[in-house]
């Protein structure tokens, strides 16, 4: 028994033929009742009107639309019935076969038409690609576009040529063929009775305008793969007239060519399904494959679920949100909170929220939706579907506060397991080896893609959360809602009516729950210092601050951009914050402003506001900042427009209007004691003006694998966790060190650093027969500690930490010979005094940096700057001789009187 | 009489029909052809783009790519099959229907299918406000 011949003899209750006519009729009777709520001059939203809120019309939609699949399902089997059969040699005038053959375009034509006129996002990218394939013919095809399809985005005439000629010649085909349109009684009622039940099961497809995920019919899936690899669409529409010729030659061709033009019409057909299933399943977003089992793939649905309810609530009039009725604002009508841009009347629920908008039934809706939309697993779809922020969400996919990658690469090394201190890493692609377990333990936790599952204001402990992470703001209103909803139980019907905002109210203390952490920035710049100690051992003592997570912090000099009143986001612009689309291996490559964009004499770029980037206008909106004869700051690295500085006339007035708002803040240039001379230009700003920088010793690491840990990325606790035993924390000033990075700066220049990692690792507790490894490493810090006042001469040229030797006392003795003495004894790994960095008046050869390019002073730098400091045991730094040193020191030394006595090294 | 020199009923028809047949398509494309000349309405959008700021603006019909004083509008019709490119990633214009990419600053081609560059669309710059004018 032939395989069609098994699937009718299952589902008979007529032949195909008969079924696929009751269909068609169907489809023909419900199509005219379409009319009716069906509007040509505003399609989409009359079709989702209907569907919202009209549900004998959207049911009679479903069935118009599944007819019509049915009726052409069963005419593909119902072709290849007969051509297994061979009762093609039945038709014995070749003007009948040439009809019949020709129904076959008019039977697409009416499908096609048919999606095309929905209006949607995929329906007006299909009206393109039909125009742009018909009219690719040659000769005929201008008018065929012209006749059949009409103009973009006018559906007049696609719509009578729906209604009317491809219905009445498919009428007329269907009559020549089967000779009559009297399909039994108990046929069509059996085939009305199917198409009700999946009509009132299944919805006809309707889409947004901006779907992330573009897809034609189902049957042209196909198609749509392959005229991707195609580079010339009219060869796709000569290959199809080409298969209708060879489909009209069976019948006439010997027997031999007949059998050979159908078996290959059975490659091409399985071939086709093969490249619609690859199409439909593996095609993402952008076009980009995609395999079901990654974590955010998407696809459109192939049935979509339908909730017919005539029992429902009134007709109601939505409003008209983006061009389609939206069936949400039904029911959460009249909340408050949101912020301008992120109101309903403008973007409804839906652009952020998902679900099914063209609904009024709560679960249904509510189905598919988001609770935590701006999550980043979500944020494509809903902060950045195509008409809102598109571009930003990939930006902050690729940016390190989301990939983490300088934390890995540095880790990585640390544990041996790569060469690479600049690998690019992904906090997605961490392993279970010792250092993925290391960062899982006690690093993996802070990154934009940790999870956010439940709404909520950002709480202290739980970090990520995408882009809600920062733009979250819950005020009173909103939270009470919050509380309500979480306490309420299922019988209640109140609705919230207070929503959180979206917005770029980003205060400092979103930064915190990562940035309070390693080099303790956010807390630094608001003047506190992790001490160590536990909050009971000073209970009630003023200037202690326990955090949430129960660390102990005392107060210490705030950062002075702080205590005017400046917030993190003053400097760190949008483009450092959400990245900037390129991949960095660590922060100080992504961070670009720096002092001297803003602490100059005279600006050193500017560009009007008017003339910035989108993005930039769209916070000067949101801020409300004047935009006429404005002019603002540009990052000297990178040309970042700083969105809230402003440039005077002459470009000499510098000021910052505070985010917070609480006014304007000048911003003075450098004192003269910062430019004078050239003998300190190679000193960052920080070198000087960073107070303190939070510090240890050392500490030691090792895995206890019968102690509960937690592993940060699958955020559930585990068995086995490693664990850092580190000294006391400390506050002092930082290192000075060299920073080579910047390659403009050819000597390199003179940075802060805090010991990175003073620390020994047991690899073997971890794994057998590994040995323990030692590293003695310091990292470039930006202590977030600035202060008007610089730190003294002496603080560097005399001090043996600022000159990486570590605590102790450094003297120099009349005879001109300098001497350390070490606070602490020396490591068993490396000789070095414990808190060291390099030895007195040593150099170290190995990597000494947590970045490739920075290294401690060599053993001629040590002697340039302690032969200052020679100087300094004597003269007073703010005495003439060490002031005119600035300009010249070799010509004062050459000028020293006969009691100055250098160093003899 | 010698009926053979004359041509039957059938083939004279046949004539007939294929006579009508083309004078018909040809009305056809004289109607179309006219249509089109009357119904060809340019549209003309103007912009003060000194007020876009720098970037990348998907409108109805074109793209508009400012990037400091240079302003380029780009056709947004895919070259490869007529879809409306309406995404960019990292300075790429992405056609959603079939993956093709295109530089922004220039509208060629990065990644097929499309094999030929978007084209330029002229406008006109008023020397005194900056307004452009486009017309499509």
């Amino acid at each position: 028994m032939k395989f069609p011949e098994i699937i009718r003899k299952q589902i008979a209750f007529d032949t195909f033929g008969w079924i696929a006519v009751a269909s068609v009729i169907v489809c023909a009777v419900s199509g005219a009742l379409l009319v009716v709520p069906y509007n040509v001059a505003d399609p989409y939203l009359s079709v989702t009107r209907l569907v919202t809120t009209n549900p004998a019309a959207s049911l009679i939609r479903n069935m118009h639309y599944w007819s019509a699949q049915l009726f052409l399902i069963l005419t593909i089997i119902h072709i290849f019935d007969h051509l297994f059969k061979g009762t093609e040699s039945n038709i014995k005038k070749k003007s009948l076969w040439f009809r019949l053959s020709l129904s076959l375009v008019f039977t697409i034509y009416a499908m096609l038409s048919g999606f095309i006129l929905k209006a949607d996002g995929d329906s007006l990218q299909a009206q393109r690609i039909l125009s742009s394939l018909v009219g690719s013919l040659p000769w005929l095809g201008s008018i065929l576009q012209l006749t059949f399809i009409g103009p973009e985005g006018n559906f007049q005439v696609l719509y009578i040529q729906h209604a009317a000629t491809a219905t009445v010649i498919l009428f007329v085909i269907i009559m020549e063929h089967a000779r009559s349109l009297k399909v039994k009684l108990s046929t069509l009622l059996v085939t009305i009775g199917i198409l009700t039940i999946i009509s009132f099961l299944f919805r006809a497809p309707i889409n947004g305008l901006n779907d992330a995920v573009m897809k034609g019919p189902w049957y042209f899936v196909g198609l749509q793969e392959l005229l991707h690899w195609v580079s010339n669409p009219l060869f796709i529409a000569m290959a199809m007239i080409l298969l209708l010729v060879l489909f009209y030659l069976i019948p006439w061709v010997t027997p031999m060519y007949s059998r050979l033009i159908k078996q290959f019409f059975i490659v091409i057909f399985v071939f086709y399904c093969l490249l619609a299933v690859a199409g439909f399943f593996f095609r993402g977003p952008m076009w980009q494959w995609q395999m079901p089992w990654e974590s955010g793939y998407k696809t459109q649905a192939l049935f979509q679920s339908e909730k017919i309810d005539f029992l429902g609530s009134d007709t109601l009039q939505l409003p008209i949100i983006q061009g389609h009725a939206e069936g949400c604002v039904s029911c959460h009508k009249g909340m408050s909170g949101f912020s301008e841009a992120h109101k309903p009347e403008y973007i409804g629920c839906f652009s952020c929220h998902g679900g099914d908008p063209f609904t009024l039934d709560k679960s249904k809706a509510h189905r598919t939706m988001f609770t935590v939309p701006g999550d980043l697993a979500n944020a494509a779809d809903a902060c950045g579907n195509s008409g809102c922020h598109p571009g930003i969400v990939p930006r902050v996919k690729s940016s390190l506060m989301s990939n983490l990658s300088g934390i890995i690469s540095v880790d990585k090394w640390v544990f041996g397991e790569t060469d690479d201190l600049d690998l690019i890493s992904h906090v997605n692609d961490i392993g279970n080896s010792a250092s993925g377990q290391h960062l899982r333990n006690l690093c993996a936790g802070c990154h934009l893609g940790n999870e956010k599952t439940k709404p909520g204001p950002a709480a202290w402990l739980e970090r990520g959360g995408g882009c809600l992470a920062c733009h979250l703001t819950y005020d009173e209103k909103a939270l009470s809602t919050l509380n309500q909803l979480t306490k309420r139980r299922k019988s209640d019907t109140a609705l919230p009516m207070f929503h959180p905002a979206l917005d770029l109210n980003i205060t400092n203390d979103k930064c915190k729950s990562c940035h309070s952490r390693s080099g303790r920035i956010s807390m630094n710049y608001e003047g506190w210092h992790e001490t160590g100690l536990k909050p009971e051992n000073v209970g009630g003592k003023e200037n202690y601050q326990v955090l949430p997570d129960k660390r102990l912090f005392v107060k210490m000099p705030a950062d002075i951009h702080h205590e005017k009143g400046m917030l993190c986001i003053d400097c760190h612009g949008s483009y450092e914050l959400m990245g900037d689309g390129k991949q960095y291996a660590h922060k100080e490559e992504a961070v670009k402003v720096q002092c001297s964009d803003c602490h100059s004499a005279r600006v050193n770029s500017q560009k009007p506001l008017t003339q910035t980037d989108q993005e930039t206008q769209l916070i000067t909106w949101a801020r409300k900042f004047e935009t006429e004869n404005v002019s603002v700051i540009l990052t000297q690295k990178g040309s970042l427009p700083l969105v809230n500085t402003r440039v005077g006339k002459d470009g000499t007035f510098l000021s910052m209007i505070k985010k917070a708002g609480t006014g304007t803040v000048i911003m003075k240039p450098p004192a003269k004691a910062c430019t004078e001379g050239k003998v300190h230009s190679r000193l960052s700003c920080e070198a000087c003006h960073t107070a303190w920088a939070p510090q240890c010793i050392g500490c030691h690491t090792a895995y206890e694998s019968q102690t509960k840990g937690f592993d940060m990325l699958k955020n559930k606790s585990i068995n086995g966790t490693w664990i850092e035993y580190s000294t006391k924390g400390l506050a002092e000033l930082p290192v000075l060190g060299i920073n080579s990075s910047d390659k403009a700066r050819k000597d390199g220049q003179i940075g802060t650093f805090t010991p990175g990692m003073i620390m020994s690792i047991d690899k073997g507790s971890f794994k057998k027969g590994e040995k323990t490894i030692f590293h003695r490493l310091y990292a470039p810090s930006s202590a977030h500690t600035t202060q008007r006042q610089g730190r003294s001469c002496k603080s560097c040229h005399n001090d043996p930490l600022a000159l990486g030797f570590g605590r102790g006392k450094l003297a120099f003795s009349k005879e001109g010979k300098w001497t350390f003495e070490s606070s602490y004894e020396n490591s068993k790994h490396d000789g070095l005094p414990e808190d060291a960095w390099t030895g007195f008046l040593q150099e170290r050869k190995d990597q000494a940096a947590t970045r490739k390019n920075m290294r401690t002073f060599n053993i001629e730098e040590q002697k340039r700057i302690l032969k200052v400091g020679a100087c300094l045991t004597c003269h007073d730094a703010a005495s003439a001789v060490m002031k005119r040193s600035l300009f010249d020191f070799e010509k004062e030394i050459r000028a020293k009187s006969k009691s100055c006595v250098l160093p003899v090294w | 009489m010698d009926r053979n020199k004359y041509i039957n009923r059938k083939a004279f028809l046949r004539i007939i029909t294929f006579g009508t047949a083309t004078a018909f398509v040809a009305l056809w494309a004289n109607m179309i052809g006219k249509h089109k000349h009357l119904s060809a309405k340019p549209v003309v959008t103007k912009l003060n783009t000194a007020k876009l700021g720098n970037g990348i603006f998907f409108f109805e019909r074109f793209i508009l790519v400012k990037s400091d004083a240079s302003v380029k509008v780009l056709s947004n019709r895919c070259t490869h099959a007529g879809c409306r490119i309406n995404q960019e990633i990292a300075g790429q214009l992405v056609c959603p229907c079939h993956g093709s990419r295109y530089e922004s600053a220039t509208g060629k081609v990065v990644q097929g299918p499309a094999g030929i560059a978007l084209s330029k669309i002229p406008y006109a710059t008023d020397a005194k406000t900056g307004e452009i004018t486009i017309t499509i």
